[in-house]
Formats: structure tokens, sequence, C-alpha cells
């Protein structure tokens, strides 16, 4: 069994705090407890029974929201294992710390999701705000591991400082994808914007979009090495492909255009350009 | 003994193939080499993780340490230096793992990059024609190494025949080699010299033209004999390539089929042939699944 949380309509009154909202410490509550479980609105304690309506039962690390919270705040953070599932939207910083467990959101997410994240899967359907996967406000370090994928578009800063881990957009990226990256790989489908990579130390970018516009997206601190065959990508791929992400099937086995940098960095970092047509 | 499974891929099933001969060779015996290694089977895009045609390779050495500086030092020198190879683990990484991408980085002079997947890195080493990848960590098994059988023939060429073909249904079965040329040994061993310097001399009791001069075990006309040495990753593998080979192998003018138990004191199994045979019934000697 496992539990499914009914938004109220006063849920999209003011900021809600669903921190406490954790698949394994549901686990074991019955209906009583999940209704006193203590979240926050606004800046006013509140129990969950006030905002969710209640059904199922424990037994499962399985909670369900079956619905949209987009005032939400903090869901999912520090999560260590179960599963999430958001039927709708969710706000700002969902996932944020997660170290294991699965966040399934079925629409969009909105700013810092999975910031500082350092295990686990968050999986969105619709699209994501800036600041996916990025460094949580106040920190020098990003994602430190898991993996965040966005069948959507994302906004600016995706993977800012992100320290490990794999962060896959199926849409297109905003300003300042990978910007100052220390290590991990980011995968965007769709275009990106300026000041990809500015600052990346180490880590890789791929870019799906065989039509990216380089000269404008990155900048001329990097240096354009030319054509390879990178092996690695298709093991990332069919990773990608393993988690329900949709792959372009002609990229298995593709060359990539390398730019190397940034130059202003350590310049170990790299931004890959696939070519859908390079497969022999 | 100690087994890794190592899959080397590359643009064509061809290279693949040369990465995978080269690495393997002189690897037919711990008694004079590193490791003991051959070739397991091909295998097929689909087989692979990066998609290209590959082939799996399995390595046995003593110990642990032993393995990983023989799998370094084929691979540094065999893999990496064919064109467009990369190169995997194939078993589960567990405690007991050895680390060759790990090491064969430092090539790479500080340029190499690692990528980290789930639980599983890579190293990619920069190259002349791009870059060689390399899997950081390999498992390990506690393999079975020296099985045998002895076919002794009436004439050479029909004991080459059943040997081949004591070979080919060894070689069916996964995680199984036999990594003599051909996977067949003319010069079997016996334990001891009179020499004191060799720790193995030539198995003087099935030496044909020894007959009269030595204590011999060869049956009346008998005229040739060929050993098949196979190593496996578990017993049962190799108690099946046991039963396979001799049936293979037994066909007309074949003397007899035996194998050498060197007094039973060569290692912890003693695999009995009339047992194996009861236990894997022609039908059930087909392929045991892959690990």
């Amino acid at each position: 069994m496992s539990w499914k949380l009914i938004p109220r309509p006063l849920v999209d009154r003011s900021s809600l705090d669903l921190s406490a909202i954790q698949p394994d410490r549901f686990r074991d509550l019955d209906v009583d407890a999940v209704a006193r479980v203590r979240l926050g609105l606004g800046n006013e304690p509140i129990e969950l029974g006030e905002c969710f309506d209640i059904e199922g039962a424990g037994g499962d690390d399985f909670v369900e929201i079956a619905g949209s919270v987009k005032t939400s705040i903090y869901l999912g953070i520090g999560m260590k294992s179960g599963i999430l599932r958001v039927s709708g939207d969710c706000g700002r910083l969902t996932g944020v710390e997660a170290e294991g467990g699965t966040i399934d959101v079925a629409g969009s997410v909105g700013f810092g999701a999975g910031s500082a994240m350092r295990g686990g899967l968050l999986r969105v359907q619709g699209d994501a705000g800036s600041g996916l996967g990025g460094a949580y406000p106040g920190s020098s370090i990003g994602m430190r591991d898991g993996t965040i994928l966005v069948a959507g578009s994302a906004g600016d800063d995706v993977g800012l400082a992100m320290r490990r881990g794999l962060i896959a957009i199926g849409g297109s990226a905003g300003a300042g994808t990978g910007r100052s990256m220390i290590a991990g790989s980011i995968f965007v489908a769709g275009t990106v914007a300026k000041g990809t990579g500015a600052g990346m130390k180490r880590g890789t970018i791929v870019l799906m979009d065989e039509n990216t516009l380089i000269d404008e997206a990155v900048s001329p601190t990097f240096a354009a090495t030319g054509r390879f065959r990178p092996h690695f990508l298709a093991i990332y791929l069919r990773r990608l492909d393993e988690l329900g992400f949709a792959v372009d099937p002609r990229l298995f086995g593709c060359e990539c255009e390398r730019y190397n940098g940034d130059l202003i960095e350590r310049g170990i970092g790299e931004i890959l350009v696939c070519n859908p047509y390079s497969v022999t | 003994m100690i087994a890794a499974r190592v899959l080397v891929t590359a643009v064509s099933a061809e290279w693949a193939r040369i990465a995978a001969t080269t690495a393997t060779g002189y690897a037919t015996s711990v008694i004079g080499c590193d490791a003991e290694a051959a070739i397991e089977r091909d295998l097929s895009v689909a087989e692979t993780p990066d998609g290209r045609p590959g082939v799996s390779l399995l390595f046995f050495a003593f110990g642990r340490d032993a393995l990983e500086k023989a799998v370094v030092n084929r691979i540094g020198q065999c893999v990496m230096t064919c064109p467009t190879t990369a190169c995997y683990n194939g078993l589960t990484v567990g405690e007991k793992s050895i680390q060759v991408g790990g090491k064969l980085r430092f090539f790479g002079d500080g340029f190499q990059i690692s990528k980290k997947l789930g639980d599983r890195r890579f190293w990619r080493i920069p190259v002349m024609d791009g870059e060689f990848t390399c899997e950081d960590l390999f498992g390990t098994v506690k393999g079975v190494a020296g099985g045998n059988v002895l076919i002794v023939g009436r004439n050479s060429r029909s004991t080459l025949e059943a040997a081949t073909a004591a070979v080919a249904a060894i070689r069916s079965i996964p995680g199984v080699i036999a990594p003599f040329p051909g996977g067949i040994v003319r010069s079997g061993s016996k334990v001891g010299s009179k020499y004191k310097a060799l720790r193995g001399s030539t198995n003087t009791a099935y030496c044909p033209t020894l007959r009269g001069t030595a204590a011999t075990e060869l049956p009346n006309g008998a005229s040739c004999v060929y050993e098949i040495v196979f190593d496996g990753l578990d017993l049962e593998r190799v108690e099946r390539a046991t039963a396979a080979a001799i049936r293979a192998a037994s066909i007309a003018e074949i003397a007899a089929i035996t194998a050498g138990n060197y007094g039973g004191k060569l290692g912890p199994f003693h695999i009995k042939l009339h047992d194996v045979l009861n236990r894997y019934p022609r039908e059930e000697a087909e392929p045991c699944p892959g690990s």
C-alpha cells in the first residue's frame, strides 16, 4: 500500500514547505500520524491533514501527490529512499540535497530543482526552472551526484557549479548551462543559450542538436579540437534510454565536434556537439 | 585461480579480434606466463557497452595482484595500442576487484578524463586516433583452472580431428577458455624433472616414442596423444566442458580418453570423467547461461 495525498485549494495561497513529506518516514505511519505531520504554510506551521486529503495506507516507500503543488518548497529535500510521485506541477527547490530514491514529477518544477543533489533520480515530464541541479543558494558546489532528467526545457544556469552526476534536458536550456561546472555530465537535446560552459573546470556538456550555433552559445575561450568519436557517449545514451529519456537513435556511435575549455579555468572540460549524420 | 572477464570493442569485429588475439598472446599456462588467457567468444553490437562489435576475454592468474598486473600490462600494451579499441569490465564489481583503467589513466599525462555513471567509472585517455576508453575496476571471481582431457588416438590425423572437435565443444560453453594454441597441447607435462631447475617436464607416460624406455600409460596401438587444457569461471562450467569435450572427441580411431590428475595433488578440484558424463548427459551439455 502507499499514501495518496490530494491537495486542497489551500495549498496554492502561500509558500508551502513540504520538506516533511518523506516516503521512507511515511512507511510506518497510520492515517492519523500522517495527518499530524507538520508542514509550513507561509510563516506558520500547519498540519498535513489541513492541506491534503489523505488516502491509502503505509507499507511501501511510496507517496503520491495527486495534483499540483505550485507553491511548494523543499519537496523531497534530503530524501534517502523510496518513490515520491507528483501528478502535477511542483514549486521551488524540489529534491534539493536528495541522497537517494526517485522523485517523479508529471508536470513542471520551479527554481532550483535538484540543487546540491547527492544521489537518486529526479524525473520531470514537463519543464524545469532556472538553477536545475545547480548550487544551493549560498553554496559554491552544485549537484554532487545522482541523475536529473527533464523531458521539456530548462531555464538558466543548469548544473551551475555541479560537481558530479548526470543532467539530461529533452528540450532547450537557458543561458549559462554548465556555468562554473566542476565535473559531471549535462546532455541537452535542444538548443542552448549564451554562456554555455562559461568558467567550467572539468566535466562534459553534450549538445545533441546538430543545429546548435556554437559561436553564439560558447565563448571564444573554448578551443575547437575537431571531430572524434567518443565511445563513452553510447554508454551514457544507453543509460538515458533505459531511464525512459527520449534519445535520438542516430546519436549512438556518432561523431562529435569537441571544444575544450574553459581556457580561463583549467581547460580540461569539454563541449561535444553531436553530428547524427556521422554514424558509420 | 582468480579470473577476470575483459570486453574489448572496436570499430569492426576484425579490429576487436586483432586486439583480443594480441592481448591473449603468450598466455597459455601460469607455469611460464604471467596469466592464462584466451578469447571466450565474439560479442554482437547488442552485447557490448558501447554498441560496437566486441570480443570477450578471460584472464586467470594465481592471485589478485598477479592478475591485476597481467591485465594492466596486456591491456596497456595490446589493447590501448590497437586502433579504435575500448575496454570494459565483464563481471560484477565487488570488494574483490582489480583496478585497470585507474592504472592506465596515467598514460594520459594529466589530460585523462574520468566519467562516472552510477557505480561505474570510465577513464578516457587521449590517444592519437581520439581517445581510449577503459573501465576503472574489473570484477574478479575464484575460477577453476587446469581442467583437462587427454585424447589418445591410433594415428595423428584422427587424434587431431578429435581434439579439434573437443575444443569446439568446450568453446561453445560461456565462461570457459582453452588457452593453448588452437586449444590443444601436444607437449603435456608431468610434475617434476630429473633437472632440478625445472618444475615440470614432458609427460613421459604419454609419449609414444618412449615406449620401452619409460613407464607408459598408453594402450596398445596408440600413437598420438593430445591434451586439452581449459579454465572456467566456476567448477560447473569446467565439468560441463569436460563432458562436452569427451563426447565430441569420441570418434573412431580414438583408443582412449583420460585426464591427468597428477596424483590428485594439483589443485583442490577433482573431476571424475564418468561422473561428469552421468551428471551432464548429452542434451544437458549445451551451453550454460552466460554470467
